[in-house]
């Protein structure tokens, strides 16, 4: 959601350099998915922290890597699930411009979106996360994840391996670690609530692409991926819902998504720790022109996540979360200099810490700081002094009351966040940032069909 | 009682002694019993050689659901079922072979079992 308000906001106040941010909308991630649950016959706190996704615990990035397929060996039918959210918002001010069609300039209670969900094993060791979206707020649907994976397991050389190839609409959407937006904390921020603008290329491709991929698990330590996506074509973004006006930015050529990670459980799964990086190379012509050459982006990342589970054989053991992730973004913006007057090359960068305390799997404080900060370029952010720089703080508690084993119905889970973000940083502004904290109640309700 | 009426019972006492000490020995080579624990989505131990006639019992030792496949080297998957949170899943290895011991909801949950003559 941050993706999405932050391009929107990007949108309306940077008509001459439109870029893939304003299709970033598309970028959030499912929550809950209680078809998985039906299909493992496992409760929601066996594989997400705080017993709601999108976090995941080992049980979970297992389920991943072998392409959803995981299952109690019965059949419970097509693994068909279906989230809402609802949410109210206050912002520190009201905002006065920018007001979304039919809400206030403050204080407004919004029903957000409905998404439903194919997710889960379609025949054999194919298996499927795929999401279509009702957006409440832009009054359109559109497609969000597209994940379809094969995964097999063998022995290389003595060592083991899980293998598998997928066809996704994204970099990250693969991806079992926190290192995307929309897998990563907050997960969710208010669609009605300003939020900076400067975002990087990778977290904006999502459902603008297209493109298949391989991983492998080795030894369960060792985990490599690459994917190749190519642009869509602006009729079948169109119909995805993944162009929301003519002109779009699009990719010139192939784009190559890269991840690699080193995992390691200790004291009998008690402690885990991941070590990764990832990266992303892609040329794009700004507005789909492509008189004026390609402008170049290279992103890279790296991230780190630490897991304390005392008991590791409860799925309601308390547990313990740190994550980390610094991400940076080179552009060679040789079309935008030309047709938006933008630098010859800029940079962003951003860095996120985030400590979470899970309790129970019932209630669940995180807070996080984090970062954004580049070159200054006001063709190029849109921003009043030309900083894409933005700083804060975002405190979080989350109340989910089923989603256990002793939870009346396996197939209905939701939860209750109350979220305030406190920025000191806006956009390039120290003062007025305060304008933007955001008090955010959100409610999410995710139900299976299948049983 | 004459000496030889003390000798028979002295014969009849241990023939009935030894009658009672093989009988136990006996059952006990024809059942025994290995204990895997299933903890912390894990098997307790990742290896395990038995002979034939072992009988191994599953604990579901975590709180949530596990199932037992048994893959023997014919390549025909035994499923076991499912084992609610503290149930036991007993499997007797009555034939020679290397058999693999899975989860199916949980593919990390893996054992190889050696089944000896």
């Amino acid at each position: 959601m941050i993706v999405r308000a932050a391009s929107a906001f990007f949108c309306r106040h940077h008509a001459a350099l439109v870029t893939f941010v304003c299709a970033a909308f598309l970028a959030t991630h499912a929550s809950a998915l209680p078809s998985f649950a039906i299909q493992t016959d496992q409760p929601c706190s066996a594989c997400h922290v705080g017993a709601f996704g999108p976090r995941l615990k080992q049980q979970g990035r297992d389920f991943k890597l072998y392409g959803y397929t995981a299952n109690d060996t019965k059949d419970h039918g097509l693994p068909i699930s279906f989230v809402a959210e609802a949410s109210f918002t206050h912002t520190s001010k009201d905002e006065l411009a920018n007001v979304a069609a039919g809400y206030n300039a403050n204080n407004n209670v919004s029903f957000n979106e409905l998404g439903a969900f194919y997710a889960g094993k379609i025949a054999g060791k194919i298996g499927a996360f795929i999401e279509v979206t009702y957006d409440a707020i832009e009054k359109s649907f559109h497609w969000e994840d597209f994940d379809l994976r094969y995964a097999d397991e063998t022995k290389l050389s003595g060592h083991d391996v899980v293998y598998g190839v997928s066809l996704n609409n994204a970099p990250t959407v693969t991806d079992m670690w926190e290192v995307a937006p929309g897998w990563a904390f907050p997960f969710e921020t208010s669609p009605l609530a300003n939020t900076p603008s400067a975002t990087t290329l990778m977290e904006a491709l999502p459902g603008t692409v297209m493109g298949p991929g391989a991983y492998g698990m080795f030894d369960d330590t060792l985990y490599l991926e690459g994917d190749l996506y190519q642009g869509l074509d602006k009729s079948v973004r169109r119909f995805l819902g993944a162009e929301p006006f003519n002109g779009s930015d699009r990719l010139s050529g192939p784009a190559f998504y890269w991840r690699a990670v080193l995992q390691h459980d200790f004291d009998a799964g008690e402690h885990y720790l991941s070590l990764g990086t990832n990266g992303l190379v892609a040329d794009v012509d700004p507005n789909a022109l492509t008189a004026f050459g390609s402008d170049h982006y290279t992103d890279t990342g790296i991230d780190a996540t630490y897991q304390w589970l005392p008991h590791p054989e409860l799925s309601t053991s308390d547990m313990f979360e740190a994550h980390i992730l610094y991400l940076r973004e080179s552009e060679e913006l040789t079309a935008s200099r030309v047709s938006a007057g933008t630098k010859s090359s800029d940079a962003l960068s951003q860095f996120h810490v985030d400590l979470t305390y899970d309790f129970g799997a019932t209630f669940t404080p995180t807070v996080q700081y984090f970062t954004t900060w580049g070159t200054n370029d006001a063709a190029r952010w849109g921003t009043a002094g030309g900083s894409p720089d933005s700083a804060g703080w975002i405190a979080q508690l989350d109340y989910v009351p089923w989603g256990k084993p002793d939870a009346p119905l396996s197939w209905l889970n939701g939860r209750i966040s109350l979220q305030y973000v406190a920025y000191t940083k806006f956009d390039g502004q120290t003062f007025g940032a305060s304008d933007n904290n955001t008090l955010f109640l959100n409610f999410t309700v995710g139900a299976a069909a299948n049983r | 009682m004459s000496a030889s009426a003390t000798a028979r019972s002295d014969r009849i006492f241990l023939a009935a002694s030894a009658i009672l000490l093989l009988i136990p020995v006996g059952t006990f080579a024809e059942s025994t019993y290995v204990d895997i624990a299933q903890r912390g989505i894990r098997f307790s131990q990742t290896s395990l050689t038995v002979h034939v006639g072992t009988t191994v019992r599953y604990h579901n030792q975590d709180d949530v659901t596990h199932n037992l496949m048994i893959l023997g080297d014919d390549g025909d998957p035994q499923d076991e079922g499912l084992q609610p949170r503290g149930a036991t899943v007993t499997k007797t290895f009555d034939r020679a072979g290397l058999f693999e011991v899975r989860c199916a909801i949980h593919p990390r949950m893996k054992m190889t079992v050696m089944v000896e003559k």
